[in-house]
């Protein structure tokens, strides 16, 4: 499905929205900055589907991050349950699993954000045809009904 | 005499115990035996004897029966069957019944019945010449039952108007004569003009009226002259000559000149044949011979011109002549009228300076007249100027001249000749009539001449083929069989036998069934109304305006109507014809299904020969209201349908951003149900 590039609607609260995210980010790395890099390296995809969907609302992006935070789910958890140090993180993503099972996760959840939206359009332009159909031929059958032709 | 009266109404219907089922019996008794013609019995019209089926029921009749058979164009004379039936009559040949019978050219013809008469006419066609009778024979044997029968006719209304030599008979010498019927033919149609007065002979012989009882007095004068001399009177002569001489020299002169008869007879003769019928004897007074002999006629000679006027070809001497060159030179006539010349002579040359003011004022009338079309204008200045100069004269009009009286009959006479027609229809769409009247203020019915005019003109009006001349002439003619070519020897007089004969005649290829002169036979005979449907029959049926099968519904219309009048309810002939034009009257209804299960009703109803059938199927106002309230509907339906599918095709691009963001949102819930999942996992352990 094509997306289509939407321009910000405020640019100035979209500057704002942007910064403040950087803050966040940056206080984020400041604070729990084992979790951050974690949190970049299993977010990875979900980083690379917001800088690519240039739709309004992110509707792809919104679907890639809620199944890339199912699946790093665990791996946090661990992480938080462990000194939250950078060795733990460092043998975290040496677990080709943890990456594997997060990404895998953001995978589906774009694939899911792309077949999906397919799949319901099939499915409403059969129900579409289907009633086309049945007025074509309910038309059919009054024009021949009411025709001066014998 | 007869114990049987006139019924006109019950000889169309066959009687239930005739021998020959095809046979029509004439007032249910009476059969036309063709096989025995009697020429000498019709005086001058085809004549059968007749074979009564009924002997029983008729009783006192001493003589064998016999039936004149009416021309196709001359009708009958309905009022005098009618005041014969009614009267008391010493009348030997009275008639007994006249009705529709198969005639001898295959088809159908009109006949009167009556007894046959005691013996030859007096007369015979064929005879040059015959023995003289006596003057004792003449006033015993022929002026006396003459005189008797005229005072009886007199009595209710009627004039004979058919006193000819082959129409009056007798045994043998010795007998008094018995004067056949001159009932089978308009007034005067088969008189010789020079049995007429000049007035009335110089009519076409189809309008010469009923005339008054004097000019049967005048007829039977001129067969007296004819009996005593024993040769006929200006034999040999052309109509137009025996009217010249007669005007130029009176009747009697005329008549007699070259004939040798008694004193006597002539004296009685030339009151008989006065120019003026008020001159004339009574019948009452010919009853006594001696006594109408002495009557003297007291009229003067007209004045004579010493100069001559030409008119056309012809010369002319004095007033009725002019009069009567007139009349025959239309055209020549209205130029010397118009110029003056006409009066100039009579107040120069004849001395009459009264009829020269008239002509003058009837000049003037004519130049300033522009209400009306100068052909119309100049031929009441002709009517006029004749009505002027010699008011003994009939209605003279662009050359035809006739009695008002005689219109009816001339329409019939003339139906096919369409400049005949053409100048009638003239001369009664300006009430020539009625001027003419107007002329003649001692005219015993004026009043009633001036009605008809006017009715005459109003029917003429009339627009469609429910007026003009064809519902005129049958308006006019009671007893007209019914011109249409598609009727031709089926003779039908009565609306009743008109389906019947339809029936009979109609084609396969007949384009319409009604025509004109149908039309004009229905609306004239019929009480109801049809102009509606004849005025859609008149107009030529244009497919583009009209709507599908509106002639064959028209005709459909009028046939069932026709059909309320039968006892016969099945008519598969007509019906098969109507079927074919009013078919397209289907298209009507705007739904196919009824229009299809009306046409198997329609086919069905025709196939069974019911009229008002098929026109119950093909004429429903409330099934037709449905239809068009079904067919709103569905046009309705089908704008709707329309709308909605031009909607879903303009919707295409919608459904699919709903149907991509409902998929997204599914993808985001499975997103929250798989997150959900993930951290109760996770916080379990």
């Amino acid at each position: 499905m094509a997306s289509k590039p939407v321009a910000p609607r405020n640019p100035g609260a979209a500057n704002i929205s942007t910064w403040l995210q950087g803050v966040a980010c940056g206080v984020l790395f400041i604070v729990a900055t084992p979790t951050a890099v974690l949190g970049v390296l299993l977010l990875m995809p979900t980083l690379l589907s917001f800088v690519a969907d240039r739709e309004q609302g992110r509707a792809v992006t919104r679907a890639v991050v809620l199944f890339g935070f199912a699946g790093s789910c665990a791996p946090f958890v661990s992480l938080w349950h462990t000194a939250h140090g950078m060795e733990d993180v460092w043998l975290l993503i040496t677990d080709i699993r943890t990456l594997a099972i997060a990404w895998s996760a953001q995978a589906l959840g774009w694939l899911l954000a792309q077949i999906l939206p397919f799949f319901i359009g099939l499915i409403g332009e059969a129900k579409i045809r289907m009633e086309i159909a049945r007025l074509q031929k309910r038309r059919d059958a009054l024009a021949e009904e009411w025709s001066s032709a014998d | 005499m007869f114990t049987r009266s006139l019924d006109a109404g019950a000889m169309a219907e066959p009687s239930p115990i005739q021998t020959n089922p095809a046979e029509l019996l004439i007032s249910g008794s009476y059969a036309v035996d063709l096989s025995a013609p009697l020429t000498e019995f019709g005086g001058g019209q085809s004549c059968f004897a007749v074979v009564d089926r009924m002997p029983s029921v008729r009783s006192g009749v001493k003589r064998d029966l016999m039936a004149v058979q009416v021309g196709p164009m001359a009708p009958p004379r309905p009022l005098a069957f009618t005041a014969l039936a009614g009267a008391k009559f010493d009348y030997d040949m009275q008639p007994v019944a006249h009705g529709r019978a198969a005639s001898a050219g295959g088809g159908y013809a009109w006949f009167v019945v009556c007894p046959q008469p005691p013996g030859p006419a007096v007369w015979p066609d064929a005879a040059q010449s015959i023995v003289p009778w006596s003057e004792t024979d003449l006033l015993v044997h022929l002026i006396r039952p003459a005189a008797l029968l005229l005072d009886q006719l007199d009595n209710v209304g009627v004039t004979h108007r058919a006193i000819r030599p082959n129409n009056v008979f007798r045994s043998r010498a010795g007998h008094p004569v018995s004067f056949g019927g001159g009932w089978s033919a308009p007034p005067a149609f088969l008189q010789p003009a020079a049995f007429e007065p000049p007035y009335s002979a110089m009519c076409h012989r189809a309008g010469r009226g009923g005339g008054s009882i004097a000019d049967d007095v005048y007829a039977l004068g001129v067969l007296m002259l004819a009996l005593a001399s024993g040769r006929m009177p200006m034999e040999g002569l052309d109509d137009e000559t025996v009217i010249r001489r007669k005007l130029d020299r009176g009747s009697f002169s005329a008549l007699t000149e070259g004939l040798r008869v008694s004193a006597a007879i002539a004296d009685l003769a030339r009151v008989m044949l006065a120019e003026d019928p008020d001159h004339r004897p009574l019948p009452s007074l010919l009853a006594d011979p001696m006594a109408a002999r002495a009557r003297r006629v007291a009229a003067r000679p007209a004045p004579r011109a010493s100069r001559k006027l030409d008119v056309g070809s012809q010369s002319v001497w004095e007033a009725r002549g002019l009069a009567a060159a007139l009349a025959s030179e239309p055209e020549a006539a209205v130029r010397l009228l118009r110029s003056q010349a006409v009066a100039a002579w009579l107040r120069r040359i004849l001395n009459d300076h009264t009829a020269a003011t008239a002509i003058e004022d009837a000049v003037r009338s004519r130049d300033a007249e522009t209400s009306i079309d100068a052909v119309r204008a100049d031929g009441l200045l002709l009517m006029t100027a004749v009505a002027t100069l010699d008011p003994l004269a009939p209605l003279c009009w662009r050359g035809v001249a006739l009695f008002p009286d005689g219109v009816g009959p001339m329409l019939a006479a003339e139906a096919a000749n369409a400049a005949m027609m053409g100048r009638l229809e003239a001369m009664i769409a300006v009430e020539a009539i009625a001027t003419w009247v107007d002329l003649h203020p001692n005219a015993s019915n004026a009043a009633v001449m001036r009605l008809d005019a006017r009715q005459m003109r109003m029917t003429l009006r009339i627009a469609g083929w429910s007026g003009g001349m064809a519902r005129l002439r049958y308006s006019l003619n009671s007893h007209q069989p019914c011109l249409s070519p598609m009727l031709a020897g089926q003779c039908v007089v009565r609306l009743n036998d008109l389906l019947m004969a339809m029936e009979n005649m109609v084609t396969a290829s007949a384009e319409n069934i009604v025509d004109r002169e149908i039309a004009g036979f229905i609306s004239a005979r019929y009480q109801g109304r049809m102009d509606d449907d004849f005025t859609i029959l008149a107009r030529t049926e244009d497919p583009a305006i009209d709507p599908p099968g509106e002639h064959g519904m028209a005709q459909l219309r009028v046939v069932t109507r026709l059909g309320e009048l039968q006892v016969t309810r099945a008519w598969p002939r007509l019906a098969a014809h109507i079927l074919r034009a009013a078919k397209p009257g289907l298209r009507q209804w705007q739904s196919r299904a009824t229009r299809q299960s009306r046409e198997a009703a329609l086919v069905a109803a025709a196939e069974a020969g019911q009229l008002p059938g098929m026109l119950m199927v093909l004429q429903d106002a409330q099934g037709l209201a449905l239809d068009s309230e079904a067919a709103a509907a569905s046009q309705a339906e089908i704008s709707g349908i329309d709308r909605a599918l031009r909607l879903l095709a303009e919707q295409g691009d919608a459904r699919a951003i709903v149907s991509r963001n409902t998929g997204q949102e599914i993808a985001a819930a499975f997103g929250v149900i798989a997150m959900a999942a993930s951290v109760m996992f996770a916080v379990r352990g």
